[in-house]
C-alpha cells in the first residue's frame, strides 16, 4: 500500500513538473508574442518616419510652389513696367501728335519742316509697332508663368502620389504583416500544401513574366534616358543658336539705334539749317520778326522736346532691347526649367516605379520562397538558375547604361535571352505539369505522413533549413537589388552631371547676358532663381537618394520581417511541437492513469481471488492435516505388517537356499555324464576327420619323431603311414637345407610359438621335391603341456609355378607401364596405402625440375609442398593437390617454367576395396589454354572490326532518315555508307579467306608450275594501275625460276604486299623490286623483296607483325582491314616458304617472299 | 546558361564524325578527341560535362582507364561517362562499372537513343 501511495506521488510530481513546464512554455510564449508586438509597434514607428520623410517632401514641394509664385510675381512685375513703358509710349504719341499738329503749323509756315515731320510720324509707328510686338512677348511670357503654375501644381499631384504611394507602402507592409500570419497558418495546414505549391508554380511563371516585363521596361527606360540626353543636347544647341540668335539682333538694335541717333542728328543739323534760314528770313522779313522769334523759341522747344524725345527714344529702345533679351531668356529659362522639371519628374516617378515594383516584386519574391521552402530540391535549382539568369540580365542592363552605343546590339541580346526565358518558362511548365502530379502523389503520402506525425516533424526541419537557405538566397537578391539601387542611384548622379551641365550653359548665357551692362542684375536675379531652383532639384536628388535609402531600409526591415516571420514560424511550429508533446504526454499520462486503475481494479480483484484462495487453501490445509493424521495411522500398521513380512521371508529364504543346492548338485553330474560320452565321440570324428581330410596333417612327438601321417601325407610323399610312423621327420624326410629351418619351426612350436604359412619342402619316395605350405600347431596334454607338434600342409607345388609365371607376367607388364610411363608426356606420380611416394615418371620431373630419389619413399605431403613451392603465388593460393577423396585441380607455374597444369588424383582399390594407393596425374595445359585465349581474342577483336563499319552504317542511315540534310551534305553521308559498306565486305572476304586456307591447309590449292617472273609482272601491273602515276622499278638478278603455286593465292600475295607499300609509301616514291636466291636447310630458296621508302616499322611494330587485325597505322587514316599481312603468310607458308620482314631505322620496308625452286 | 560540354572520344574519325552529326543541334558544346591520352589532357582544358568513351582504342591508355582517370582526376570536374563498346559481353561490362562508367552504348547503335541517353544524363 505504501508503495502504491508512493509511486501515485511520484507521478504527481511528474504531472506537476510537466504543468511547470507547460506554465512556462506558455510564459515563453507571451515572451516571444511581447516581441512580436514590439517588433510591430517598431514597424509602424518605421512606417511613421516614413510618413514624416513624405510630409517633408510635400513641404518642399510647397517651397517649390511658393517660389513659381515668386517668380510669377516677376514676371507680373516685368508686365507692369511693360505696361507703364506702354503708357510712357502712348504719351510719346500723343506728344508726337501735338508736335506733329506743331510741324503742320509749321508746315503751313515753313513747307520745308512737313516732310521731316512726315518722317517723324514714320518713325513712331514703328516704334508703335516694336510696343505690339513687346506686348504679344508679355502675353506669351504670361502664358508661359500659366503653364509654369501649372507644372507646379503637377509636382504637388506628384508629390500627393507619391505620399499615396509611402501610405501604399504602409499598406504593403500591413500585408505583408498578414501574409505572415497566413504562411504561420499555411504551415499549420499541412494538407493544403499541395495546392499552394501548384499555385506557387504558377506564381513562379507570372514572376518570369514580371521580369520579362521589367527587363522590357528597363530598356524602355534606358532608351528614354538616351532620348532625354538627345533632346537635352538638341536644346543646348537650340540655346547655342538663340544666343547668336540674340547676339545677332541685338548687333541690329544697335544698328538700328545708331541710325535713329544719326537721324536725329540730321534733325538737329536741319533745325540748326532752318534756325539759319529763320535767321535769313528774320534779316530778309523785318515784318516777320516777330514771329520769327517766336519760331525760333518755339524751334528750340522743339528741338530740345526732339532731343528729349531722342533721348527717350534711345531709352525706350535700349529697354525694349532689354525686355526682349529679357523675355527671351525667361521664355527659354522657363521652358528649360520646366521640361527639366518634367524630366526630373519622369524620372523620379520612374525611379519610384521602379524600385516599388522592385521591392513588390522582392516581396512577392520573398512570399513566394517561403512557400517554395516546401517544395523540393528541383526547384531550389531551378531558382538559383534563375537567380543566376536575373544576374546575368542585371549585368547586361548595366553594360546597356553604361553603354549606349551598344544598346541596340545588346537589346538583340536580350531578346534572344528573352526567347530563351520563354523556353525555359516552358520548360517550368512542363516541370510544373510534373510537379502537379508529384504533388498529386505527394498528397497522398501526405494522408499517410498525419499517422507518422514524428516522421513529418523530422521532414519539417529539414524543410526549414532549405527554407533557410532560401532566405539567404533572397538575401543575396535583396543585395542585388541594393546594388540595382545604388546603380540607380548612380543614374541620378549622371542626371546630376547633366545638369551641371545645364548649369554650365547657363552660366554662358549669364556671360552673354554680362554683355549687356543693363541686363547684368536681372540675369543675376534669373540666375539666383535659378540656382534656387537647381538647389530645389539638388533637394529632390537628395530626396530621391533619401527615398532610394528608404527603399534600401524597407527591404532590410522587409528582410528582418521575413526573418521575424520565420523565427515566427519556427517558434509557432516549436509551440505546436510542445503542445502536441504535451498532449501526447497529457494523454499518455490518461492514458498511465486508466492503466493505473484497471491495474489497481485488477490488483483489487486479484486481492480478493487471493484472499478466497487463501481462505481455501486454510480449509483445504486443514483437510491436508487430517488426512495426515489418517496416513500416519495408516503407516504405523503398514510398518506393523512389514515387520511380520519380514520374519516370513526369512524363512522362506532359508527354505529356497537348500533347495537351490540340491539342484546345482543334481545338474552337475548330469553334465558330467553328457561331457564324457560327447568327448569320445568328438576325438572319434576328430581322428577319422584328420585321417581322410583333403590336406597333409602329420604329426611328431616330442622328440620329433613322426606320431600321426595321414593319408593326403601318405599320398603327396609315396609314404604310408606304418613307414614313416616312429621316424623322425627331420632327419628322414625333410632336405638337408632345409633340416635346420624345420627344426626351428618345429622346436618353436614345441614351446609353444606357433608358425603358419611356412614352405616346408618334402621329399616323394621318388625323391621328387615337393613343396608344403604349413602350419604348424602346438599339440598339448590334458594338464597344457607341449608334447608335440601338429602340422597341417597344403601341397602348393603348382601354385608355386603358377605364381612365378604371374611373376614374369607382373615384370613384363611393370617393364610395359614403365615404358609407357617414361614416355608419356604426362607426368605420373604414385603413392602406397601408406601415402608414401613410390613412383615419379620422367615427364613430371621435367615439369617440376624435381629429382626422383628426392621424394620416393617419402611422404606425399613432402611432394605436395615442394609442388606448392612452384605456384605462381599471383594466381594461386597454396593448395594440397593430394586429398583423401579423388579430386582435380588446375595449378599454375611460374618455376622452372611458367605452366598451366591440370591435375587429378584417383585411388586405386584392392580386389575386397580397401586403398592400396594412389595415382596423381598432371596433365601441361598450357599451350590448350593460350590456343583458347587466342581464339577468343580473334573472335572479339574480328567483332570490334565488324561493328566499327558496321556502326558508321547504321548510324548514318538512321540520321539521313530522321533528319534533313542539304544535298551535298546528304551525298557525302551516302558516300560514307558505301565506304563503310565495302570495307566491311573486304573484312568478310578476307576473314573467310583466311579461315578457309587454315582451315583447309592448302587441300584446295591448285598447285601446278608457274613462271614466277610472269606472276611478278602481272602483278606489278596490277598495282600500278590501282595507284596510278606510280611504278614499281624491278631489279633481277640471276635467273627467275619456276616455282610450284596455286597462282590465285600466290598473286594475291604479291598484290596484298605491293598495296600494302604503296599505300606506306610517300605518293612521289617508287616502290622497288629484288630478286636473290640462298640455301636453307638444304633446300634452295628465290627471294623476292619488295622494298619502300614509306614509314617503315618499329622493332615492336615488326614483333607484331601478320598479327590479325594489327596496323602500324591504327589511326583509321590509311585504309585496311589488318588481315592482309596474315593472309600472305598463311599462303607463303602453305607453299613452304616464308615471309621476312625488315625496317632499317623506321625507314621504309623490306619484305622478302622466300619460296621453293623446283629442282628442274 | 552556358551550353553543357560533350567530349567524343573515338580513334575512328567517321565515328566522330558520326556522334558530331548526332549531336550538333545546337543544345551542346563539341569537342573531339582521337585517343586516350588527347582525351585526358583536353578534359583538363574543356571540363566536359559528359564523355562518349570508345573502349577499344589503340595507344597507351584504352578507354576503361580514360574513364578511371577522369572519375579520380581531382583537376577535372567529374563528367558523366558513357562508354561506347563493340563488346556488350558482362565481362565489358562488369569492368565498365568498375571504373565509374555512368553508362554504356554498344556498337553499332543508335543516333536517336545516343540523343535521348545524353539529353537524359545532361538534364
Amino acid at each position: 500500500m505504501f508503495k502504491d501511495n508512493d509511486q501515485k506521488h511520484n507521478r504527481h510530481e511528474a504531472k506537476e513538473k510537466k504543468a511547470n513546464e507547460l506554465v512556462l512554455a506558455n510564459k515563453e510564449l507571451a515572451f516571444q508574442n511581447e516581441e512580436k508586438d514590439k517588433r510591430a509597434e517598431e514597424l509602424i514607428l518605421a512606417n511613421q518616419e516614413k510618413e514624416k520623410r513624405a510630409e517633408e517632401l510635400t513641404l518642399a514641394n510647397t517651397e517649390l510652389a511658393f517660389q513659381n509664385e515668386e517668380k510669377d510675381r516677376w514676371a507680373e512685375e516685368l508686365i507692369l513696367a511693360n505696361q507703364e513703358k506702354d503708357k510712357r509710349a502712348e504719351e510719346l504719341i500723343l506728344a508726337n501728335q501735338e508736335k506733329d499738329k506743331r510741324a503742320e503749323e509749321l508746315i503751313l509756315a515753313n513747307q520745308e519742316k512737313d516732310k521731316r515731320a512726315e518722317e517723324l510720324i514714320f518713325a513712331n509707328q514703328e516704334k508703335e509697332k516694336r510696343a505690339e510686338e513687346l506686348t504679344l512677348a508679355n502675353t506669351e511670357l504670361a502664358f508661359q508663368n500659366e503653364e509654369k503654375d501649372r507644372w507646379a501644381e503637377e509636382l504637388i499631384l506628384a508629390n500627393q502620389e507619391k505620399d499615396k504611394r509611402a501610405e501604399e507602402l504602409i499598406f504593403a507592409n500591413q500585408e505583408k504583416d498578414k501574409r505572415a500570419e497566413e504562411l504561420i497558418f499555411a504551415n499549420q495546414e499541412k494538407d493544403k500544401r499541395a495546392e499552394e505549391l501548384l499555385l506557387a508554380n504558377q506564381e513562379k511563371d507570372k514572376r518570369a513574366e514580371e521580369l520579362l516585363l521589367a527587363n522590357q521596361e528597363k530598356d524602355k527606360r534606358a532608351d528614354e534616358l538616351t532620348l532625354a540626353n538627345q533632346e537635352k543636347e538638341k536644346r543646348a544647341n537650340e540655346l547655342v543658336l538663340a544666343n547668336t540668335e540674340l547676339a545677332f539682333q541685338n548687333q541690329e538694335k544697335e544698328k538700328r539705334s545708331d541710325e535713329l541717333i544719326l537721324a536725329n542728328a540730321e534733325l538737329a543739323f536741319q533745325n540748326k539749317e532752318k534756325d539759319k534760314r529763320a535767321e535769313e528770313l528774320i534779316l530778309a522779313k523785318e515784318e516777320k520778326e516777330k514771329r520769327a522769334d517766336e519760331l525760333v523759341l518755339a524751334n528750340k522747344e522743339l528741338a530740345f522736346q526732339n532731343e528729349e524725345k531722342d533721348k527717350r527714344a534711345e531709352e525706350l529702345i535700349l529697354a525694349k532691347e532689354e525686355k526682349e533679351q529679357r523675355a527671351d531668356e525667361l521664355v527659354l529659362a522657363n521652358k528649360e526649367l520646366a521640361f527639366q522639371n518634367e524630366e526630373k519628374d519622369k524620372r523620379a516617378e520612374e525611379l519610384i516605379l521602379a524600385k516599388e515594383e522592385k521591392e513588390q516584386r522582392a516581396d512577392e519574391l520573398i512570399l513566394a520562397n517561403a512557400e517554395l521552402a516546401f517544395q523540393n530540391e528541383e526547384k531550389d535549382k531551378r531558382a538559383e538558375e534563375l537567380i543566376l539568369a536575373k544576374e546575368e540580365k542585371e549585368q547586361r542592363a548595366d553594360e546597356l547604361v553604361l553603354a549606349n552605343k551598344e544598346l541596340a546590339f545588346q537589346n538583340e541580346e536580350k531578346d534572344k535571352r528573352a526567347e530563351e526565358l520563354i523556353l525555359a518558362k516552358e520548360e517550368k511548365e512542363q516541370r510544373a505539369d510534373e510537379l502537379i502530379i508529384a504533388n498529386a502523389e505527394l498528397a497522398f503520402q501526405n494522408e499517410e505522413k498525419d499517422k507518422r506525425a514524428e516522421e513529418l516533424i523530422l521532414a519539417k526541419e529539414e524543410k526549414e533549413q532549405r527554407a533557410d537557405e532560401l532566405i539567404l538566397a533572397n538575401a543575396e537578391l535583396a543585395f542585388q537589388n541594393e546594388e540595382k539601387d545604388k546603380r540607380a542611384e548612380e543614374l541620378i548622379l549622371a542626371k546630376e552631371e547633366k545638369e551641371q551641365r545645364a548649369d554650365e550653359l547657363i552660366l554662358a548665357n549669364a556671360e552673354l547676358a554680362f554683355q549687356n551692362e543693363e541686363k547684368d542684375k536681372r540675369a543675376e536675379e534669373l540666375i539666383l532663381a535659378k540656382e534656387e531652383k537647381e538647389q530645389r532639384a539638388d533637394e529632390l536628388i537628395l530626396a530621391n537618394a533619401e527615398l532610394a535609402f528608404q527603399n534600401e531600409e524597407k527591404d532590410k526591415r522587409a528582410e528582418e520581417l521575413i526573418l521575424a516571420n520565420t523565427e515566427l514560424a519556427f517558434q509557432n511550429e516549436e509551440k505546436d511541437k510542445r503542445a502536441a508533446e504535451l498532449i501526447v504526454a497529457n494523454q499518455e499520462k490518461e492514458k498511465r492513469a486508466n492503466e493505473l486503475v484497471l491495474a489497481n481494479q485488477e490488483l483489487a480483484f486479484q486481492n480478493e481471488e487471493e484472499d478466497k484462495r487463501a481462505d481455501e487453501l486454510v480449509i483445504a490445509n486443514e483437510e491436508k492435516d487430517k488426512r495426515a493424521e489418517e496416513l500416519i495411522l495408516a503407516n504405523e500398521e503398514k510398518e506393523k505388517r512389514a515387520n511380520e513380512l519380514v520374519l516370513v521371508h526369512e524363512e522362506k529364504d532359508k527354505w529356497e537356499h537348500e533347495l537351490i543346492l540340491a539342484n546345482k548338485e543334481l545338474a552337475f553330474q548330469i553334465k558330467l555324464d553328457g561331457y564324457r560320452s560327447e568327448r569320445e565321440r568328438v576325438a572319434q570324428e576328430l581322428t577319422i576327420f584328420m585321417d581322410t581330410a583333403n590336406a597333409p596333417i602329420f604329426g611328431v612327438d616330442a622328440q620329433g619323431n613322426v606320431n600321426q601321417w595321414n593319408q593326403k601325407s601318405a599320398a603327396i610323399t609315396g609314404y604310408q603311414a606304418d613307414e614313416v610312423l616312429g621316424k623322425n621327420l627331420v632327419k628322414e624326410l625333410i632336405t638337408k637345407d632345409y633340416r635346420e629351418s624345420v627344426n626351428q619351426v618345429l622346436q618353436k612350436a614345441l614351446k609353444g610359438v606357433e608358425t603358419s604359412n611356412f614352405e616346408l619342402p618334402l621329399y616323394t619316395k621318388e625323391n621328387n621335391p615337393v613343396l608344403v605350405l604349413l602350419n604348424a600347431t602346438t599339440r598339448r596334454n590334458a594338464n597344457g603341456e607341449a608334447v608335440g607338434v601338429v602340422g597341417v600342409g597344403q601341397d602348393i607345388t603348382e601354385l608355386d609355378s603358377y605364381r612365378a609365371e604371374m611373376e614374369k607376367k607382373v615384370k613384363e607388364r611393370t617393364r610395359e607401364l614403365d615404358t609407357i610411363l617414361t614416355l608419356s608426356p604426362d607426368g605420373f606420380v604414385l603413392e602406397n596405402a601408406n601415402n608414401n611416394i613410390v613412383y615419379i615418371n620422367p615427364a613430371l620431373l621435367n615439369m617440376t625440375g624435381f629429382t626422383e630419389d628426392k621424394f620416393i619413399g617419402k611422404s606425399a605431403k613432402i611432394f605436395s609442398d615442394a609442388m606448392a613451392s612452384l605456384y605462381n603465388s599471383e594466381l594461386m593460393e597454396y593448395t594440397n593437390i593430394i586429398g583423401n577423396e579423388d579430386c582435380e585441380h588446375t595449378i599454375y607455374l611460374s618455376r622452372p617454367t611458367v605452366r598451366i597444369i591440370n591435375c587429378k588424383q584417383r585411388t586405386m582399390h584392392g580386389l575386397t576395396g580397401e586403398k592400396e594407393g594412389q595415382v596423381l596425374y598432371f596433365r601441361d595445359v598450357t599451350h590448350e589454354t593460350e590456343v583458347d585465349k587466342m581464339k577468343s581474342d580473334f573472335l572479339s577483336t574480328a567483332a570490334h572490326e565488324l561493328r566499327t563499319p558496321l556502326a558508321s552504317i547504321y548510324g548514318f542511315s538512321e540520321l539521313l532518315m530522321n533528319r534533313d540534310y542539304d544535298k551535298k551534305m546528304s551525298h557525302e553521308i551516302f558516300e560514307t555508307i558505301h565506304r563503310q559498306s565495302l570495307n566491311l565486305k573486304k573484312l568478310l572476304d578476307e576473314l573467310l579467306d583466311l579461315s578457309r586456307i587454315e582451315a583447309r591447309a592448302g587441300k584446295d590449292f591448285y598447285m601446278d608450275n608457274h613462271s614466277l617472273k610472269e606472276l611478278v609482272e602481272q602483278s606489278c601491273l596490277e598495282a600500278e594501275g590501282a595507284f596510278k602515276g606510280r611504278k614499281v622499278e624491278v631489279k633481277s638478278t640471276g635467273r627467275w625460276p619456276v616455282i610450284s603455286c596455286d597462282i590465285d593465292k600466290m598473286r594475291q600475295v604479291f598484290n596484298n604486299l605491293l598495296s600494302n607499300s604503296f599505300k606506306y609509301s610517300p605518293e612521289n616514291e617508287k616502290v622497288r623490286l629484288k630478286t636473290s636466291e640462298r640455301e636453307k636447310n638444304g633446300i634452295r630458296q628465290f627471294g623476292v623483296s619488295i622494298i619502300d621508302n614509306g614509314i617503315g616499322m618499329t622493332p615492336k611494330q615488326l614483333s607484331r607483325i601478320g598479327e590479325r587485325f594489327y596496323r602500324a597505322d591504327d589511326s583509321g587514316a590509311t585504309p585496311g582491314t589488318g588481315l592482309g599481312v596474315s593472309l600472305v603468310k598463311e599462303i607463303v607458308s602453305i607453299h613452304t616458304g616464308e615471309v621476312e620482314f625488315a625496317s632499317d631505322n623506321e625507314k621504309g620496308m623490306v619484305v622478302t617472299v622466300w619460296l621453293p625452286m623446283v629442282k628442274n | 546558361m552556358s551550353q553543357k560540354r560533350i567530349l567524343i572520344v573515338d580513334d575512328q574519325g567517321e565515328l566522330r564524325k558520326l556522334v558530331r552529326m548526332t549531336l550538333d543541334f545546337g543544345d551542346y558544346e563539341l569537342h573531339e578527341a582521337e585517343d586516350g591520352q588527347r582525351a585526358l589532357a583536353l578534359a583538363k582544358v574543356i571540363q566536359p560535362d559528359l564523355v562518349i568513351l570508345d573502349v577499344m582504342m589503340p595507344g597507351e591508355v584504352d578507354g576503361y582507364q580514360v574513364c578511371e582517370q577522369l572519375k579520380q582526376d581531382s583537376s577535372v570536374k567529374i563528367p558523366y561517362v558513357m562508354l561506347l563498346t563493340a563488346r556488350g559481353q558482362k565481362s565489358d561490362l562488369e569492368e565498365g562499372e568498375r571504373v565509374g562508367a555512368d553508362s554504356y552504348l554498344v556498337k553499332p547503335f543508335s543516333p536517336l537513343e545516343l540523343i535521348q541517353k545524353v539529353n537524359s544524363a545532361l538534364t
